[in-house]
C-alpha cells in the first residue's frame, strides 16, 4: 500500500511539478497514472522510488515513510521498467536480470534459477536468450527483459514509465496483454504511467487522471465513464468503450446467457464446454466445429451458462451500433 | 634502391644501437603512457562528476598539449634536470588531454535513461560508476589511449636532446650528419612502434567483445610488465659506490670528442667514473643542465660564454682577453669555472658553395655587400639571435639578405648544397665544410669573437676534485683547427666511434697509455 500525503513537488527552476497530491494505491492493484504531457505523472512515479524527492508531503509505503531506512534499499524492492527501456548494453540478458540480485547477494545458483524462470514468465527462452546482447533482441523483447529485470529481486511493488510507448503497435499490445496476465500470476502492485487512455482503461484496475500537477480523479475504469467527475475527464476519455468490454477481447462470461435452466441438458462431449474466460471468438469457432446450437459454459465444475449464437449475434450488433 | 642497401648495410652494422634505442623508447613511451591513464582516467571520472569544473581543467591539459614540445623539454631542465625523467614528465604532459577528454567524454555521454535505470535499481555511486558508465565509457577510453600513445611514440624522439635516449638518438644523429640513413634507421622503427602498439591495443578490444575492463586491465598489466622488470633485474647487479661524473655535451661529434677526452683523461688519472652524456641539444639545454648539476662540466667557447651566456656586447676580439673576460665574467655570475682553452677556434664563419665563389670572385664578407638583395640566408636560430650574429652582420657589414630562413644547425650544409639559400652560418671546424668544399668568407671587419673552447665546470666540483684542473688543463693550448676538423670529419662521415677517435688523439699525444 502506498500513501500520498500532501505531496507537492516544486523544481529550482519554480515549476510546480505536482501540486498537493492524496491517494492510496492499494497492494496487488494495478494502478495507471494519465495525463496529457507535462502534468506531472512521471514526476508522481518518480517521487515511489526516490529518483525525485518531494519538496512538501511525504509518501509512505506499508506504513512506513520511504525516507526512512536506505534509499538503495528501497529501491531494490521496488522494480522499475522505464520507457527507454535502458537495459545496460554491456551486460548479456542474464547479467541485466541479475543486478539486483546480486546487490541483495543472492546465491549464484539462486539468482542463475531466477533468470530462467523470469525469462520464462516474460515468454523468452532461456537457453535461447540468456546470454544475448540486449542489441541483438528486438525492442519488443528488450522490454521483455526489462519488465524481467525490474522483477527480479521478486519486489512488491513494479513502477511501469510509459513501458511501451516506445515499441510497434503490435509489440505493444502484446506485451499489454502479457503484463495483464502477468499480473494474475504475481500480483504485484503496479504503478503505470501513461498517456495511452486504451492502455489506461484496459490495465488499469483504478486509473488516476492528472492535469496541471494536480488529480482530477481517481477511479475504476467503469467510475470514470459512469460518473466523470469533470469536463476534462469526460473530454479525455472521449467516446470510448472500456477496452474490457470490446470483441475480440471480449470474454464469453460477459455475453453468455446465465438465465438457463440447467438441470435439463443431454450430457455434452468437450466440444460443446467452454470457460467463461475465453474470447467470444474462440466461442465462435467452438460452435461452429462442434455444429451444436449453444455451448455449456463451466467455470471448473460449475455450470454458469449458455453461450449461442444468438448471444454473439446479439453482441456484435450492439457494437455495430456503438 | 641505394638508400635502402645503405639503410641495410647500416642496419647490420648497427644493430646493437637500434635494438638499445628500440627499447629505451618502448621504455620510456610506455611508462609516460601508464603514468598518463593513471592520472587522466581517474580525473575524467572526477571531473564527469563535477562538470561545473570540467571544462577548466580540460582547458588547462589543452594548454600542456599546445606548448612546443622542444620549449616544454628546455624549459623542464631548469626543474628536473636532464635525461628520462624529464622526458617522462613533458610526455605524460602531451598524453593527458586525449586520454582525459576521451574519459569525461566517454562517461557523460552514457545515456540519461540508463544512468536513471542504474539510480532506479538502487546502485550506488561507485558502483553505478564501475558496472555501468565506465564499462560503457570504456571504447571511447581505449580511443583516447591509442591516440595518446601514438602521441608519445612520435613526440619520444624528441627525447633524445635532453638524454633521454631511444630512437631519437639515430634521428638526431643523421640530422648531424646529414646522413639519411640515420634518420631511416631511427625513424622506420618509431612509425611501426607506433602501429604496433596502436595494433595490440585493438587487438585487446576487439578480443574483449563489447564494453568491459579486460582491454585496459590487460594493456596496463603488459606495460607495467616491461617498465619494472629491467630495473629489477639492473638493481640484481648490484650498484657501485665510486663517485660518478657526468660530461655533457651539445649536439654535434666535436663536443662528443672533446667530451670523450676528458673522459679517459680523468678515468686515466684518477679513481672517477666517467660518464659521457653528448647530444643534449643546443647551448640553452646543457647549460641549464650544467646549472641544475645534472652535469658536471662540458665544453663550452669563449666567445659563447661571453656573447650568449653573460650578453656582453662589448667584447674584445683579443683571444686572451676575451677568453679572461668570459672566465672571470662567468665566475662572478654563476660560480662555473672555465678552465684552461685548446688552440684551436670554433668560431663562426659565413660559409658559401666554391661554385658562388667562383661565379662572383667574393673572397670576404664585405664582398657580398652587392649581392645582399639576390641571396637567401639559412642561419641557425643562435645565430640570428646574437649580438655577434645576424645583428652585428647588418651593424658591421650593412649587410641585409633579402630573406633569411631559421633552421636546425644541421640542416643548414644540406639547403645549401641543394641550393634553396645561398648563404650559411657554420662553425668552422664543422666538416660538412670539407665534405661539400665549402667556403668560408674572410671575417675582415672582425665581427666574431673568438672562439676558444675549454671545459666549463661546477665549482662544486672542481672543490671536491681539485686535480682535475690540472688534468684537463693537459688539453690547454694543444688541437690544432686542422686536427678537430679531420676527428669532426671521421665521426660524420666515416661513423666511427668519438671514444675511440678521443683515445687514438690522445695516446699519440702521450697523454694517456
Amino acid at each position: 500500500m502506498i500513501t500520498f500525503n500532501n505531496v507537492s513537488k516544486e523544481f529550482v527552476d519554480g515549476t510546480k511539478a505536482v501540486d498537493n497530491l492524496n491517494f492510496t494505491i492499494e497492494k496487488g492493484e494495478t494502478f495507471v497514472v494519465i495525463g496529457p504531457s507535462g502534468c506531472g505523472k512521471t514526476t508522481t512515479m518518480k517521487m515511489i522510488n526516490r529518483l525525485i524527492d518531494p519538496s512538501e508531503g511525504s509518501i509512505h509505503i506499508n506504513d512506513k515513510s520511504i525516507t526512512e531506512g536506505d534509499i538503495h534499499k528501497l529501491r531494490w524492492n521496488i522494480g522499475y521498467v522505464l520507457q527507454q527501456i535502458a537495459l545496460f548494453p554491456n551486460m548479456t540478458v542474464a547479467e541485466n536480470i541479475s543486478v539486483v540480485p546480486e546487490m541483495k547477494k543472492w546465491s549464484k545458483d539462486k539468482i542463475t534459477a531466477r533468470v530462467d524462470e523470469l525469462l520464462g514468465l516474460v515468454g523468452l527462452d532461456g537457453n535461447t536468450y540468456r546470454d544475448r546482447m540486449p542489441r541483438e533482441l528486438s525492442g519488443g523483447q528488450q522490454q521483455r527483459v526489462g519488465v524481467a529485470r525490474a522483477l527480479a529481486a521478486n519486489p512488491d511493488i513494479l513502477l511501469m514509465d510509459e513501458p511501451f510507448s516506445a515499441l510497434d503497435p503490435i509489440s505493444r499490445e502484446q506485451l499489454q496483454e502479457d503484463v495483464q496476465h502477468l499480473q494474475q500470476t504475481i500480483q504485484k502492485t503496479i504503478v503505470f504511467v501513461t498517456h495511452d487512455m486504451d492502455e489506461a482503461l484496459k490495465l488499469g484496475d483504478r486509473i488516476c487522471i492528472m492535469k496541471d500537477g494536480k488529480v482530477i480523479q481517481v477511479g475504476t475504469p467503469k467510475e470514470l465513464m459512469t460518473t466523470p467527475s469533470d469536463p476534462f475527464v469526460t473530454q479525455f476519455i472521449g467516446n470510448r468503450q472500456i477496452k474490457k468490454m470490446e470483441s475480440p477481447n471480449m470474454i464469453v462470461r460477459d455475453v453468455m446467457n446465465q438465465n438457463v435452466n440447467l438441470i435439463n441438458h443431454p450430457t455434452l462431449s468437450t466440444k460443446h464446454v467452454i470457460h467463461p474466460n475465453k474470447t467470444i471468438e474462440e466461442a465462435y469457432q467452438q460452435l461452429k466445429e462442434g455444429s451444436a446450437p449453444y455451448l455449456l459454459v463451466k467455470d471448473d465444475e460449475d455450470v454458469v451458462g449458455t453461450i449461442s449464437y444468438e448471444d454473439l449475434a446479439r453482441t456484435w450488433m450492439k457494437e455495430r451500433d456503438a | 634502391m641505394d638508400t635502402l642497401n645503405r639503410l641495410y648495410q647500416l642496419f647490420i652494422q648497427r644493430q646493437d644501437l637500434l635494438w638499445n634505442a628500440l627499447w629505451e623508447h618502448i621504455q620510456l613511451s610506455l611508462i609516460s603512457l601508464l603514468i598518463a591513464v593513471f592520472i587522466a582516467v581517474p580525473l575524467g571520472v572526477f571531473l564527469s562528476r563535477q562538470t561545473r569544473i570540467a571544462e577548466f581543467v580540460i582547458g588547462i591539459t589543452a594548454v600542456l598539449q599546445t606548448i612546443p614540445s622542444l620549449a616544454l623539454l628546455g624549459f623542464m631542465i631548469l626543474f628536473v634536470g636532464i635525461g628520462t625523467t624529464p622526458a617522462i614528465i613533458a610526455l605524460t604532459a602531451y598524453a593527458l588531454l586525449p586520454i582525459l577528454r576521451n574519459t569525461y567524454t566517454g562517461i557523460s555521454e552514457v545515456d540519461p535513461a540508463i544512468r536513471e535505470a542504474a539510480r532506479g535499481m538502487g546502485m550506488n555511486s561507485y558502483r553505478r560508476l564501475v558496472k555501468v558508465e565506465l564499462p560503457i565509457a570504456m571504447p571511447t577510453v581505449m580511443a583516447g589511449i591509442r591516440t595518446s600513445m601514438v602521441l608519445i611514440v612520435g613526440t619520444a624522439t624528441l627525447a633524445a636532446l635532453i638524454g633521454a635516449g631511444g630512437l631519437g638518438d639515430l634521428i638526431m644523429t643523421g640530422i648531424q650528419r646529414a646522413n639519411n640513413e640515420y634518420i631511416l634507421l631511427g625513424a622506420i622503427p618509431a612509425a611501426l612502434l607506433a602501429l604496433f602498439f596502436d595494433f595490440i591495443l585493438r587487438f585487446t578490444e576487439n578480443r574483449s567483445k563489447g564494453a568491459s575492463f579486460t582491454p585496459i586491465v590487460t594493456v596496463i598489466s603488459l606495460a607495467l610488465l616491461i617498465v619494472i622488470i629491467p630495473p629489477i633485474v639492473a638493481s640484481q647487479g648490484g650498484s657501485d659506490a665510486s663517485t660518478r661524473l657526468v660530461v655533457g655535451g651539445k649536439e654535434g661529434a666535436e663536443p662528443a670528442i672533446i667530451g670523450n677526452m676528458y673522459k679517459l683523461l680523468i678515468e686515466d688519472q684518477t679513481d672517477i667514473q666517467v660518464t659521457v652524456q653528448s647530444g643534449l641539444g643546443g647551448t640553452d639545454f646543457v647549460y641549464n643542465a650544467l646549472r641544475g648539476g645534472d652535469i658536471d662540466m662540458y665544453l663550452e667557447f669563449s666567445g659563447t660564454v661571453v656573447g650568449d651566456l653573460l650578453n656582453i656586447e662589448d667584447f674584445s676580439y683579443d683571444e686572451r682577453e676575451a677568453y679572461e673576460q668570459a672566465r672571470d665574467g662567468i665566475y662572478e655570475a654563476e660560480q662555473l669555472i672555465f678552465l684552461e682553452p685548446m688552440d684551436y677556434h670554433n668560431t663562426y664563419a659565413i660559409a658559401v658553395t666554391s661554385e658562388f665563389v667562383e661565379e662572383t670572385g667574393v673572397e670576404t664578407i664585405a664582398d657580398l655587400d652587392p649581392y645582399q638583395d639576390e641571396l637567401s640566408a639559412g642561419f641557425t636560430f643562435e645565430f640570428i639571435d646574437r649580438h655577434d650574429g645576424y645583428p652585428g652582420l647588418i651593424d658591421k657589414y650593412g649587410i641585409e639578405f633579402s630573406n633569411v630562413q631559421s633552421m636546425e644547425a644541421a640542416l643548414r650544409s644540406r639547403a645549401l648544397v641543394s641550393g634553396d639559400v645561398q648563404v650559411i652560418d657554420a662553425y668552422s671546424t664543422d666538416a660538412y665544410l670539407v665534405e661539400y668544399d665549402l667556403v668560408v668568407l674572410e671575417d675582415n671587419e672582425q665581427l666574431f669573437p673568438p672562439y676558444q673552447g675549454a671545459p666549463l665546470l661546477r665549482e662544486e666540483t672542481l672543490d671536491e676534485h681539485p686535480e682535475l684542473e690540472e688534468i684537463l688543463n693537459q688539453l690547454a693550448g694543444i688541437i690544432t683547427e686542422e686536427e678537430i676538423q679531420q676527428m669532426n670529419y671521421r665521426v660524420d662521415y666515416d661513423d666511427e666511434n668519438p671514444e675511440d677517435i678521443a683515445r687514438e688523439f690522445l695516446e699519440e699525444k702521450g697523454l694517456i697509455q
